[in-house]
């Protein structure tokens, strides 16, 4: 990477380092002092109550909401540091969206090679192959010429996916990407993240399916009241959670 | 009565060839229309531009202050009036070719309307929408330019026709700074043949042809736009 | 089909009414005792507003016609172009709005005596170095204002370059003190106001043309034609007419 000349130091650095992380809206605190490592291959379940501050937590990593204070490092480089190319660092990493927000306007194949076309100087030849590719591996490679409208809820996110693995980033950010599926659509979209995770793709996923995070992540961390309360392998966490906060919200929801 | 119907016809429209006036005067009316309609359209959309980035990211603040005023200005006064300021207080002094005159106001009246439609069409816009190009690396230009703006003008299209039905029925005030346009056109055969019915009701009825033309393509071109979007 | 017949019906009956409105009363009037005149109060000495009401020499005319034949006066004020279409259906009496006789106007109205004569002439900038008619040339712009004499004769005359025809003669002015224009053709009591009002200006010497002012009645009204011309005799004969004049315009 071109940009990865700052800030190496002796020891290995995790690909994402949160560090003091904090994010309020006027008074009301969202997001207080959080510090967190991801490294590469780390499939990362963040759960939670609503309102707890794990959607913000995941689009502070990206900037799509502007952190308050604090810093956050990818590849050892400060996004939060204004003089940051916040648009490169974002082709690194993809956003899968609750609504899928595939661009009603363009055919598939045109939702997935608009971004390589145009920021990577991918020719349109190189970057149908690439989305073909992947659309073939979802399942979905008859669908390039339809419109987003005409898909189904699973079949669009499975296709925001693909968005935006034809970036080809080296972290995916899911923010709640089942949340908004009928329930039998649920299963493909899950499907298709399980295979990322089984190809060591660095996932952060902000999620309330219980049994994805305990089947498919490494690390399972609880965030309530804007600060992670525990975190832990999912084997351990599900089965002796220490706090009493998370045995609470693990009785309501398992 | 079909004799006097005839006379009356020769009288305002046939004699000292007065039906000139009408046929230059719709010209004028036309080239006008088109060309503040162009006007209107760019100084609209930089507007609109403006407004938007400023809403959205809090830049571009006094850029926006000032459209603002530009706004409650030319949307708080009669385009008449505007027309006036701009022939006889703008330009004072100055030898001005009158039809350009009138596609400066005019341009500068329609620009400040089409800029709202422009911007409820970029409101109208899902913010997730501009989420996902964001986050797919595109800056704030190239989301807007490849993401938000085809699907914002989707919205505003029909509404932007009916802005230029609208404008082509105002520019008949351009008589006000002595523009022979289709209605002064009306208003000097008027003034010849002294009477109302034939020269008012003509005019009428060329701009009545027009904007059921107009009209016409309008919902054509809806329909177009909504076989577009699935 | 029954609807579009009466429609028609109700049309043509009101129609018919606005045709014999105006006879039937020995003034001649539309109304028993109301005179209602007709103008376009943009045209000083002749008919200006001062404050709320219409003053100047055709109001005062007016009114000691009005007096004369016992009526009440009731002024309207509309467009200069609109004035002869509202006494031919009507809706006015009279027209009297500094307006000249001419062979086109006569076709659509009847004219009573004149009253007053007047003249178009030029106004230019004091230092345009036009001094005569012939120093307009065929690139010259002249303004007037719309439907008046001065629009109808600069039109008609060839050796004008263009023509431009404003609302109002003031708005002509205004382009020539702008220097948007070379001249404006216009009558000349309301050019000497201007010209005094405006300085820069002139009118020149020589009179574009000459012509009678008189007041326009609906074709055919021979009754109120006969009454206001046996007014204006009268008020000729006692120097009233005169003394109206000079009340409005400085002797030379």
């Amino acid at each position: 990477m071109a940009q990865d000349n700052t800030q190496v130091t002796g020891q290995k650095e995790a690909l994402i380092r949160v560090d003091h992380l904090e994010k309020h809206f006027g008074d009301h605190v969202v997001l207080q002092d959080i510090s967190v490592e991801i490294d590469r291959g780390d499939v990362v379940c963040v759960i939670g109550p609503s309102g707890s501050g794990k959607s913000t937590f995941l689009r502070c990593l990206n900037r799509l909401e502007e952190p308050t204070g604090g810093h956050i490092y990818m590849d050892g480089i400060d996004i939060c540091d204004p003089t940051t190319d916040i648009d490169r660092h974002r082709q690194k990493m993809g956003m899968v969206f609750q609504q899928f927000n595939l661009f009603p306007h363009m055919t598939i194949m045109r939702n997935l090679t608009l971004a390589p076309m145009k920021l990577q100087n991918v020719s349109q030849r190189e970057a149908e192959a690439y989305a073909t590719e992947l659309l073939e591996r979802v399942g979905l490679a008859d669908r390039r010429d339809a419109y987003p409208g005409e898909l189904s809820g699973g079949q669009q996110q499975r296709i925001a996916i693909v968005r935006a693995l034809c970036m080809k980033p080296e972290v995916m950010l899911f923010d709640e990407p089942t949340s908004a599926l009928d329930p039998e659509m649920v299963g493909e979209v899950l499907s298709v993240m399980k295979d990322l995770a089984a190809e060591k793709m660095t996932m952060v996923v902000v999620t309330h399916e219980m049994g994805f995070a305990r089947e498919v992540a490494n690390r399972v961390m609880f965030l309530d009241g804007g600060d992670f309360v525990e975190e832990g392998a999912p084997a351990e966490f599900f089965a002796h959670p220490k706090s009493e906060r998370l045995k609470n919200f693990l009785g309501k929801v398992l | 009565m079909w004799q006097q119907f005839r006379s009356d016809l020769y009288l305002n429209f046939v004699k000292d060839d007065r039906w000139q006036y009408l046929t230059n005067g719709l010209k004028v009316t036309l080239i006008v229309t088109l060309f503040a309609a162009l006007m209107g359209i760019i100084l609209g959309f930089f507007v609109a531009i403006v407004r938007s980035t400023c809403e959205n990211t809090g830049r571009l603040k006094i850029l926006n202050a000032i459209c603002n005023l530009y706004l409650t200005v030319i949307r708080g006064t009669p385009v008449v009036v505007q027309l006036m300021i701009i022939y006889f207080v703008i330009f004072a002094s100055v030898r001005i070719d009158k039809t350009f005159t009138a596609i400066i106001a005019f341009g500068i009246n329609s620009g400040a309307y089409q800029a709202e439609i422009f911007r409820s069409g970029i409101q109208s816009v899902p913010r997730g929408q501009f989420e996902a190009g964001r986050s797919l690396g595109f800056n704030y230009a190239q989301t807007m330019l490849h993401i938000i703006m085809p699907q914002a003008l989707r919205v505003c299209v029909p509404t932007l026709c009916n802005e230029y039905i609208t404008l082509l029925k105002e520019t008949s005030v351009a008589g006000y700074i002595a523009l022979e346009d289709l209605t002064k056109g009306g208003d000097i055969i008027r003034s010849r043949t002294y009477s109302a019915f034939m020269p008012l009701i003509a005019v009428a009825l060329i701009y009545l042809i027009m904007v059921l033309v107009l009209t016409r393509l309008v919902s054509l071109l809806e329909r177009r736009l909504a076989r577009g979007t699935r | 089909m029954k609807k579009l017949i009466s429609v028609a019906l109700v049309l043509a009956m009101s129609l018919s009414l606005a045709a014999c409105g105006s006879s039937g009363n020995p003034e001649g009037t539309a109304t028993k005792g109301v005179l209602v005149m007709a103008t376009n109060a943009e045209f000083p000495p002749y008919e200006y507003h001062d404050g709320d009401s219409i003053v100047g020499i055709d109001a005062e005319i007016a009114e000691a016609i009005a007096k004369k034949m016992g009526c009440e006066l009731r002024i309207e004020d509309i467009a200069f172009d609109s004035i002869i279409p509202e006494v031919s259906s009507g809706k006015a009496d009279i027209g009297l709005a500094g307006m000249t006789v001419t062979e086109d106007r006569k076709q659509s109205v009847d004219f009573s005596e004149s009253y007053a004569t007047s003249s178009q002439v030029v106004i230019v900038p004091e230092n345009s170095g036009i001094s005569s008619l012939s120093d307009l040339g065929a690139d010259s712009i002249v303004g007037v204002q719309t439907g008046t004499t001065g629009d109808i004769y600069c039109s008609d005359d060839d050796s004008i370059g263009t023509v431009e025809r404003y609302n109002k003669g003031m708005e002509a002015v205004q382009a020539l003190t702008q220097g948007k224009i070379d001249a404006v053709v216009i009558d000349s009591e309301p050019a000497k106001v201007f010209v005094s009002e405006n300085p820069g200006l002139m009118v020149l010497k020589e009179n574009y043309t000459n012509e009678e002012y008189a007041a326009a009645i609906r074709k055919g009204n021979t009754v109120l034609l006969d009454n206001v011309n046996k007014a204006l005799e009268e008020l000729k004969a006692d120097g009233t007419l005169d003394k109206i004049v000079a009340k409005y315009i400085a002797a030379e």
